[in-house]
């Protein structure tokens, strides 16, 4: 750069310029370019141009890249270029393309016998309370359920054999019925 | 070697045929000389850079073997890029555009890109 006279006013030597107005900087930056090929970067002094017929311009790290393009051949079929890996899906791993994964929403629903309210005021309950709550409700019921078995102890005794009459009746019309369902789908089973 | 001895090469051998990027009715141009220079000069498409001036010679179309005068627009030859950064470039293909003896180019549309 020190070579360089200060009336040409290139690029480069601008860039440099505009380097050293900043005080946080110091490092000269260079201009690199990308190889079309390879993606590889193309530092000043390496590699080569090339401008098509219409005016499209590549630029070439090596002459081995520049002879692929001149055959035609496509760097996505090439196992060292970046496309191939990109194609591959090589390398880096891009979480944003990561599928989010769906949560069903939970919300709780009314439960026959208790509203969405009352289901709501038993979990703001302290647990303390709670368990309270279930040792009197437990108590409740025991004490109805032995009076229930009090009562109608000898109620039970004359249901029983009553049930067990009805029972008795209904076998053979259960038994009648399946036979007869039993002959016909013997019936229609012949005839398929 | 028998390249080696230019004076066995005439000029009109080693030269280069190469399109016409203008529609001034000539197609393809054949190198002859350079402008300003002696006639028997040996003449390389290799020695040229753009913006040279040649005498030349049509090929074809309308201004076959009609001597001219033409400009180099572009080289296969591997020129140093103006900014001065150290790249090449190169293009596809060897192009010059017919001009009159003024310097006046005869063409109205330029095909292709320049250099």
């Amino acid at each position: 750069l020190k070579s360089r006279p200060l009336q040409k006013a290139t690029s480069q030597f601008e860039e440099a310029l505009a380097c050293v107005a900043r005080p946080t900087s110091t490092a000269m930056v260079i201009k690199t370019e990308l190889c079309h090929f390879t993606e590889y970067r193309i530092y000043p002094g390496r590699g080569q141009r090339f401008i098509a017929k219409d005016g499209k311009v590549s630029f070439f790290i090596t002459s081995k890249v520049d002879s692929l393009f001149h055959q035609r051949i496509k760097a996505v079929k090439l196992r060292w270029t970046q496309a191939w890996r990109r194609m591959n899906k090589k390398g880096k791993v891009d979480e944003s393309a990561k599928k989010r994964t769906r949560k069903a929403a939970k919300f709780q629903k009314a439960i026959v016998g208790m509203s969405l309210d009352d289901i709501k005021k038993k979990k703001a309950m302290k647990p303390e309370l709670r368990v309270q709550a279930k040792e009197a409700a437990a108590k409740e019921a025991k004490a109805r359920s032995s009076k229930v078995k009090a009562a109608p102890k000898a109620k039970s005794g004359a249901a029983a054999p009553k049930s067990k009459a009805d029972k008795a009746g209904q076998k053979p019309a259960g038994g009648k019925k399946a036979a007869g369902g039993g002959g016909k789908n013997e019936a229609l089973k012949s005839k398929r | 070697l028998a390249w080696a001895d230019l004076s066995l090469r005439t000029p009109l051998e080693a030269s280069t045929i190469m399109p016409c990027a203008d529609n001034s009715g000539a197609w393809d141009l054949k190198i002859i000389g350079i402008v300003g220079k002696k006639r028997d000069t040996h003449v390389d498409i290799r020695d040229f850079k753009a913006g040279d001036l040649i005498t030349v010679v049509g090929r074809r179309g309308g201004a076959k073997n009609r001597v001219m005068r033409a400009v180099i627009i572009r080289t296969r030859q591997p020129t140093r890029h103006w900014s001065g950064n150290g790249f090449e470039y190169v293009f596809d293909q060897n192009a010059a555009v017919v001009v009159d003896q003024d310097g006046n180019p005869v063409g109205s549309k330029i095909m292709g890109p320049l250099d």
